[in-house]
């Protein structure tokens, strides 16, 4: 098989441009990858010992775990908000819009399919444009606050109790016994 | 070429009306993929180090350096991620799929992959840059320790130098140089007096 034509039949394709084009599918492709990624590197170095190694990539896999479920968490609710104030402000007051798309569902299923979009007036092009980037917006502010400010607040409360649940941290009790010294010994 | 008139009137028209020109901007954008994985790995960068600052244990150097090697890894991976796209843009899209019909959705899911080989790429990138990095940021932190206590015993030498253990018998001589405590200098040649 041509393997020009297969690239052409894989990257061409409309559902797939759907989802790549928007924020929130790069954002959670990567943070998937990067759950995989960064462990295995990890666990690849040949400088560390074998404990440490497994410590990191333990922490480094739950962080990443916690900011894919933010990033599935917060995006859609912040992509809602987006259209919601998008259409607040007017956008879809266009007559060749305004029965088309109601609510949200409305406008992910007209977004879907191209070839709604192709008998769609100058006025109408622009004004879909300007809700879809109100719900991009959305994708953007729920990205910020969900993986850069939730996650490490999250993680600051949760990461160590969990590494000592699975035994890869010692509890800090434990740890001040170990360093006691023992006056009658 | 930047065309100033035209951003000068993009300006304007931000100032003018901020949510809506944002909302434009971003609609129209057919680089999202790699404009929100800058933004959330500069914020990421700014507030993980933060974090990690804030954290419970007690040993600040181990704090400080992992918080400098967690913006690292960010500011590595923001050239990264808009290098990537624009190599594999520039270098394999426009040559070999411009005369396709679907160039445009093509180009689109080409950045989106890029991005994607990016997030692969950069724990590789670290790996390269950060230990020479790391190295020189230590070095740097144990020459600032080790000015640092250096002042002090050249400043406040009375409360850093232990007096020294005088044996009582001994009476001292004229003979040999004696360590004065507020001095850390040597006392060379015979001493005058008692």
């Amino acid at each position: 098989m041509d393997i020009k034509a297969s690239a052409i039949k894989i990257l061409g394709n409309e559902s797939f441009k759907t989802f790549a084009a928007g924020a929130a599918g790069a954002i959670i492709t990567t943070t998937a990858l990067k759950a995989v990624i960064r462990p295995a590197v990890i666990m690849a170095d040949k400088k560390s010992d074998s404990e440490t190694k497994k410590y990191t990539a333990a922490k480094e896999l739950l962080y990443q775990a916690l900011c894919l479920g933010a990033a599935f968490s917060f995006i859609p609710v912040f992509k809602e908000g987006g259209f919601r104030l998008a259409k607040a402000k007017g956008y879809l007051k266009n007559e060749e819009l305004v029965n088309k798309i109601k609510n949200f569902k409305d406008f992910k299923a007209f977004k879907k399919d191209d070839k709604n979009k192709e008998g769609l007036s100058k006025q109408a092009k622009e004004a879909f444009g300007k809700v879809n980037g109100g719900v991009e917006l959305g994708s953007f502010v729920g990205s910020v606050l969900g993986l850069t400010v939730a996650v490490p607040a999250i993680s600051y409360f949760t990461l160590h109790p969990i590494l000592q649940a699975i035994g890869m941290e010692k509890k800090e009790t434990a740890v001040a016994d170990s360093n006691k010294v023992d006056l009658k010994a | 070429m930047v065309n100033l008139e035209a951003l000068k009137a993009g300006t304007k028209n931000f100032i003018k009306a901020p949510f809506e020109q944002t909302c434009k901007f971003l609609g129209d954008n057919p680089h999202a993929a790699v404009m929100i994985t800058c933004v959330v790995a500069g914020f990421r960068g700014i507030i993980r180090p933060i974090f990690t600052l804030m954290d419970k244990d007690p040993d600040t150097e181990k704090k400080k350096y992992a918080a400098f090697r967690e913006g690292l890894t960010e500011a590595i991976a923001i050239p990264v991620y808009i290098a990537t796209p624009f190599v594999i843009d520039k270098g394999v899209v426009e040559r070999v799929f411009k005369d396709n019909p679907k160039f445009k959705t093509i180009k689109s899911t080409s950045q989106f992959l890029s991005v994607c080989l990016a997030a692969v790429l950069i724990p590789l990138v670290c790996n390269v840059v950060q230990p020479p990095v790391m190295k020189a940021f230590k070095n740097y932190e144990d020459s600032k320790k080790a000015k640092k206590k250096l002042d002090v015993t050249v400043g406040g030498n009375d409360a850093v130098i232990e007096p020294p253990q005088v044996n009582s018998t001994f009476k001292g001589n004229n003979f040999l140089p004696i360590k004065t405590i507020s001095s850390n200098k040597t006392n060379y040649g015979m001493r005058v007096g008692n």
